[in-house]
This record gives C-alpha cells, sequence and structure tokens, in this order.
C-alpha cells in the first residue's frame, strides 16, 4: 500500500463499513472489515472508533454473550448525513485524481 | 507474551486515563481478543504489535478530548497505514516527561524555598509602598478634617465671647484648610490611582509568572 490514509478518510472507511450492518456490528468484525479495504495496523481502530462515538456518528450497546459483555457500534442519523458528505467529498477528490491520472486536461 | 501478558501490560500503560476510559479500552481488547477466537491470540498480538502501540494510540486519540470547548473532536492530522515509525519517538517524548516530573520533585526543597522567598519579598515591598501611601493619604485628609473641627471650634468660641481667640482659631484652621485641601489632588490620586496601580502589578507580575512556567512546561 503506497498511499497512506489520512484520519478523515480513516473515519469515512471506518463508518462506511459499520453503516453496512443495519443492526451495527462489533469491533473485532469492523477491524478485520477494514482491512479488507486498506491496509492498516489493527490497534489504531480503537480511537477511531471511540471518537466517532464522541461525535455522535456512532452508537453503542452491549449484548450479553457468554459471559461477558460485547459492545456493538451502529451508524447514528448524524453518522449517516456525515457519511453521505464524506462519499461526495471522496467522489470530487479521486475523480480530479483520476482525471490527472489519465491524462486528462486540468480544467 | 500470551493475551494475560498483553492485557495486563496495557493496564498498567493506560494508568493515569480517567477511569471510565481506561476500564472501556480494556474491554474493548478483551472482547477483541474472544472475538478472534481461541487459537487466533498469537495472530491478534502479531496484529495489534504491542500494549506500548495500542496505549500510546488510545493516549493520543484521548488528546482531543481536552479541549472540551469543540463540541465534535476533530481527528488528528495524522496520516496512518502500514506501521509508522513514530513509535519510538512517543516512547521518549513521553519518558522525558517523567524525567522532567522526577527532578521537579526532587529538587522542589530548593525551588519552592525560593519562590516563598521571592513571594515574601514582593509582598513586604510592596507593603512597605502601600503603607507610606497611606501614611501620606491620612495625613492629608487629618489635615483637612483637622481644618473643619478648627473652624467649628472657633466659631464656638466666637459665641461664647471669646472672640480673639476664636478669630485666630479661626484663622489658623483656615490655613490648616487651605493646606489641606492644596494637596487634595494628590490624595485622589494616591487613593484612586496608587495603591491599586501597585496592586494590579502584583496580580499582573504574578499571572506572567505563571503563564512563563506553563508555556515552558509545554
Amino acid at each position: 500500500m503506497v498511499f497512506n490514509t489520512g484520519a478523515a478518510l480513516l473515519d469515512a472507511i471506518v463508518l462506511a463499513v459499520v453503516s453496512k450492518d443495519e443492526d451495527g456490528t462489533y469491533g473485532y468484525r469492523i477491524t478485520q472489515d477494514v482491512r479488507k479495504v486498506i491496509e492498516i495496523s489493527d490497534s489504531t481502530l480503537y480511537p477511531v472508533l471511540r471518537r466517532l462515538q464522541k461525535n455522535k456518528y456512532l452508537e453503542v450497546y452491549d449484548v450479553e454473550c457468554g459471559g461477558r459483555n460485547r459492545r456493538y457500534y451502529k451508524i447514528t442519523e448524524t453518522g449517516c448525513q456525515i457519511l453521505d458528505e464524506y462519499k461526495k467529498e471522496w467522489k470530487e477528490y479521486s475523480s480530479k485524481i483520476s482525471g490527472i491520472f489519465s491524462g486528462e486536461e486540468l480544467s | 507474551m500470551n493475551r494475560q501478558d498483553f492485557l495486563s501490560r496495557l493496564e498498567v500503560l493506560l494508568q493515569g486515563l480517567p477511569a471510565e476510559e481506561k476500564r472501556e479500552a480494556l474491554e474493548y481488547y478483551e472482547n477483541y481478543f474472544e472475538d478472534a477466537g481461541e487459537g487466533q491470540e498469537a495472530q491478534v498480538i502479531r496484529e495489534l504489535e504491542s500494549p506500548e502501540k495500542v496505549a500510546s494510540n488510545i493516549r493520543e486519540g484521548m488528546g482531543y478530548d481536552t479541549d472540551t470547548s469543540q463540541s465534535v473532536v476533530r481527528p488528528s492530522t495524522q496520516v496512518y497505514g502500514v506501521p509508522p515509525t513514530s513509535v519510538s519517538e512517543k516512547k521518549s517524548h513521553a519518558g522525558n516527561t517523567i524525567w522532567m516530573i522526577v527532578v521537579i520533585i526532587l529538587t522542589s526543597p530548593f525551588w519552592v524555598t525560593a519562590a516563598c522567598c521571592i513571594f515574601g519579598l514582593v509582598i513586604g515591598v510592596a507593603g512597605c509602598l502601600i503603607g507610606v501611601l497611606c501614611g501620606l493619604a491620612g495625613c492629608i485628609v487629618g489635615t483637612i478634617l483637622g481644618g473643619f473641627i478648627g473652624i467649628a471650634h472657633g466659631i464656638g468660641l466666637l459665641v461664647i465671647g471669646k472672640t480673639a481667640v476664636g478669630l485666630v482659631g479661626i484663622g489658623c484652621s483656615l490655613l490648616l484648610l487651605a493646606c489641606g485641601c492644596l494637596f487634595l489632588p494628590l490624595l485622589v490620586l494616591i487613593c484612586g490611582k496608587g495603591i491599586p496601580w501597585i496592586v494590579t502589578g502584583i496580580v499582573k507580575g504574578f499571572k506572567r509568572l505563571f503563564k512563563g512556567k506553563k508555556g515552558e512546561k509545554e
């Protein structure tokens, strides 16, 4: 992986991954799914999830499972809106880069 | 290293974090190991790299929360990717801070005493200045009051017939009053400006001192 992922992009990817599950998903799963998208050190994910939660883009709920509490993360309404904004930004950003890579004229 | 070692070490490294945050972080990673499944321990530890890395990421993530004036926590400007080499930098930075704290505590008898001395000196000098100014102010007030009382007394003497003494009394008192009034503006200056100036001067001086110390630490 040549390009490093900025924090905002990582936020967007995590939100997108979590949003795929209507009922939310849990830490380990999120990490594994995110790693299918980008190469990233597993130890960086928890602070991201925590920040998204503090910003109310994700909400959490605990499910009792095998004698312990497993914490699920689920995207919120605000989170969905932010994700849409991120998607729009990405479209613009990536199309410009794709453009210059494919030799398009700079407009 | 096994899972228990990893989590114990992580718990130690998270010392100093708010209890709630620490508990949630540890719970997250306990769950993480559980969800990875039996036999995946080594793999997970490899992926997490080290308790130090995990703790440092958590601490860095917390940095933003200390500013509660922000309604939204801004993501850092750090970029993520395959393990950055900044781990050792972060470690030495933490080490430095600890050293500084140790040194400050060890030398505290010296600088605490020095600080107290300087503080005492400043207060002493300020006290002197204020005392002198108060004295002056008192004199002026006394003069004016004395003048009025003297006039009243003089009039009283006139009334009971001691004309000469009475007139002399009034004359002198008027002189006194005039002297006092002459210095009246000075009195106003002292009370209105002089003393407040000294007090604010001290307060500002201390403020700058503490701001400077804080700036150094950061």
